[in-house]
């Protein structure tokens, strides 16, 4: 597999608080990889441990297959948006993305065309000779995106990508991501917005108080999380008191939400079968967990196991 | 190192660029240029020449009253009462000297319709009184040249002996220009300090700061800033002393000769006169008495390395802020000794040799201040070098402990921290 980041062991006390519990991942080059967890998780800390701005108690990384990189050469491979992000509100939006440039290590004439074919791309080109401070929120948050993006890095960390964006916006570097991704780029899109991740991230990793509750596949996370329902929208009646083969979850004038009781052999088309001798059917469709459902669920169960455990 | 340059760039070009920039760093020249050219200015715009008509009906002073090119005098003949109305067809103002009596010699009136100036009035006041002086020492039979010629006047000349050489120190210069330099440097640690710490806060305020520490290593960026600034600081004294230069050959060249015609200098007092010039004379004679070369290493050295020492620890202080309440109670320990020293220079200023002007000039919290003020003096050279070593290793532990403070700090948000915070964040690995 082609991994161009590969996480082992990596662990970060804070005064007694265990950010981050030897962590291992993997990222394949060219997916959008969804890292989510609350507030508090340990997401940042990963993400700064990542950028070189800390260093980890324990633990490595391995990105495009070199382990112990440099701070120099590892800040020219990332491009990081922060959660906590700004820029320099008296200074010139040109300036300060030459000024991002310098300090990424690129040479003045490399700047200039990045900055050009960026500033055309995102619509900033416009707002080169204004100062930050004149620019709407909105404007800000497309410059801290091309000064992010613009020096062609190959790992892109977006940390909260979307808060404060309007929907046009929102949209805008979506397209952009999804964009860089179809160029071979690795993106990583750290969010507590479970519902955001699911349009885009291909493999995610849920991340709760310093662990990895779960990772891998999105699809087939949520495959081994179903349960077997489907939503029926039907005609006809089905009387309460009556002994189906299934059971009826939950009703209401429109559909109903079944469950096979065989769950050993059940199949969409059995449940379908099943319930076509009762009434007719305008829509049958499986009900997959939300992320948000199977997050709460893995960290409900984890809390009880650890109470569990301590009852032994 | 090449991070280091952009960082030091941005930091002294947007500040060089700003309009606060350029105004201060004009202003101020212009405002010395003011201040030392304002009496001729007054002078100048006072429409010129005042014209005096001098009834004197004493008799006494005919020969001994004269004028000058901007106040010239004509006497007139006749009575008070017919000049009193009709003297304003031709003259500014009418000086009347009635027949007065020598012992007590009053009634003189100045009549004038426009306010006239104390200068004027004094400049025919001292003639006059002269001219009374001297009546009465004839009346007494005195002859006044004898008296003249027995008049003292003295100086003590102050030798320092360092070896086998005799120096003439020029005490008065020596104070002001060790009270200047040092009073200079207070203002330029205090204000160029706080514009590091602004500039932190600023970049932790704006967020940028996540963003930057991810391309540029703290030390690196504060490296950068402190460096920066301190380049702002020195293109400051630079264009300072081109302009200052600049002002005084004009005003020696252009306006001195101006403010010698009129009683500017008549008006100082006569013994401070007499030492200041002196010295002055002395000095220019003789500028080998003050070690020049000496004077400006010490001050170049202490101007760099005392803002330096300092610049980290606001750094640190602007690191560990959200809001300026915060910086305030933070700032206060680095205040206070800035302060102090000040207030021990101006002890130091007057009793160069004393042990508090010894242990303030060593330490180096307040060397930076208290050394300019003493050097002008010829101390020893090995407290010289003590306090310069001291101060250079004291600035490798503030950096050291600053870049600590600062790295962890730029990165915390919204929490209050504590000295103990602190004292974690310098322990840390």
């Amino acid at each position: 597999m082609d991994n161009i980041l590969r996480i082992e062991g990596l662990t970060k006390e804070y005064e007694n608080v265990v950010a981050l519990n030897n962590i291992y991942l993997e990222m394949q080059k060219g997916t959008i990889f969804g890292l989510l967890g609350p507030n508090g998780a340990g997401k940042t800390s990963l993400i700064r441990i990542l950028t070189g701005i800390t260093l980890p108690d324990k633990g490595k990384f391995t990105l495009e297959y070199t382990e112990n990189k440099d701070f120099d050469s590892l800040s020219r491979m990332i491009g990081y948006l922060p959660e906590e992000r700004g820029l320099y509100p008296d200074m010139k939006v040109y300036e300060q993305l030459d000024f991002i440039g310098q300090i990424k290590g690129l040479n003045k004439t490399e700047i200039k065309e990045k900055l050009n074919y960026w500033g055309d791309k995102m619509g900033v080109s416009q707002w080169f000779k204004k100062k930050a401070q004149e620019l709407s929120k909105g404007m800000q948050q497309m410059v801290q995106f091309v000064a992010t993006v613009f020096y062609d890095p190959s790992l892109i960390i977006l940390d909260e990508p979307f808060t404060g964006l309007d929907p046009i916006n929102t949209n805008k570097i979506k397209k952009e991501i999804i964009e860089l991704k179809n160029q071979g780029k690795t993106i990583i899109f750290s969010t507590h917005r479970m519902e955001q991740v699911e349009e885009i991230c291909v493999d995610i990793a849920l991340i709760n108080k310093g662990n990895i509750v779960l990772k891998g596949n999105l699809e087939e996370i949520k495959n081994s999380f179903k349960k077997n329902i489907f939503k029926v929208v039907y005609e006809g009646t089905l009387s309460e008191n009556k002994d189906y083969e299934f059971d009826i979850i939950d009703t209401n004038d429109s559909y109903l939400i079944i469950k096979d009781k065989d769950i050993a052999n059940t199949s969409p088309n059995s449940l379908l079968k099943k319930i076509m001798q009762y009434v007719d059917i305008h829509s049958f469709v499986e009900i997959l967990p939300t992320l948000n459902e199977i997050f709460i669920e893995q960290v409900e169960k984890i809390s009880e196991d650890l109470k569990g455990g301590n009852n032994e | 190192m090449n991070k280091i340059l952009a960082v030091f760039k941005r930091e002294y070009f947007t500040r060089v660029k700003k309009k606060s920039f350029i105004i201060i760093t004009i202003l101020i020249p212009l405002m010395i240029l003011l201040l030392m050219t304002l009496p001729v200015l007054m002078t100048l715009f006072k429409s010129g020449t005042t014209n005096i008509a001098i009834l004197d009906n004493s008799g006494l002073f005919t020969e001994s009253i004269e004028g000058s090119r901007s106040i010239p005098i004509k006497f007139v003949q006749g009575n008070i009462e017919q000049w009193k109305d009709k003297f304003s067809k031709d003259f500014d103002a009418l000086l009347h000297i009635p027949n007065i009596d020598l012992q007590y010699p009053g009634g003189i009136k100045l009549y004038t319709e426009k306010q006239i100036g104390l200068s004027q009035i004094t400049f025919f006041e001292k003639q006059i009184e002269q001219k009374i002086e001297r009546l009465r020492y004839e009346k007494e039979g005195i002859d006044k040249d004898l008296v003249e010629k027995l008049k003292a006047s003295i100086n003590i000349e102050s030798i320092v002996i360092s070896g086998d050489q005799e120096k003439t120190s020029n005490t008065v210069i020596s104070l002001i220009l060790g009270q200047i330099m040092a009073f200079f440097q207070y203002f330029m640690i205090f204000f160029y300090g706080s514009m590091i710490m602004k500039g932190v806060m600023d970049e932790k305020k704006s967020r940028i700061v996540e963003i930057l520490v991810s391309s540029v290593r703290p030390f690196q960026l504060m490296m950068g800033k402190i460096v920066g600034i301190a380049a702002v600081a020195l293109t400051q004294l630079a264009i300072w002393a081109v302009l200052i230069t600049l002002i005084f050959v004009f005003f020696s060249v252009s306006v001195m000769p101006y403010l010698t015609s009129t009683q500017a200098t008549a008006e100082m007092p006569a013994e401070m006169q007499s030492n200041l010039t002196y010295q002055i004379v002395d000095f220019i004679n003789n500028p080998g008495a003050l070690n020049i070369p000496l004077i400006i290493f010490t001050f170049s050295f202490y101007f760099i390395f005392g803002y330096l020492f300092y610049s980290t620890l606001f750094a640190a202080v602007g690191s560990v802020s959200d809001d300026e309440s915060q910086a305030q109670s933070f700032t206060l320990p680095i205040s206070i000794p800035i302060i102090l020293s000040l207030m021990i220079m101006f002890n130091v200023a007057d009793q160069p040799h004393s042990p508090l002007a010894f242990w303030a000039s060593i330490i180096p919290f307040s060397s930076p201040i208290v050394m300019l003020a003493r050097i002008p003096y010829n101390i020893p050279i090995w407290q010289l070098f003590l306090s310069i070593a001291l101060l250079i290793f004291s600035f490798f532990i503030s950096t050291w402990v600053s870049g600590k403070i600062y790295r962890s700090g730029i990165l915390l948000y919204g929490k209050k921290l504590t000295w103990k915070d602190l004292g974690k964040m310098v322990k840390a690995k």
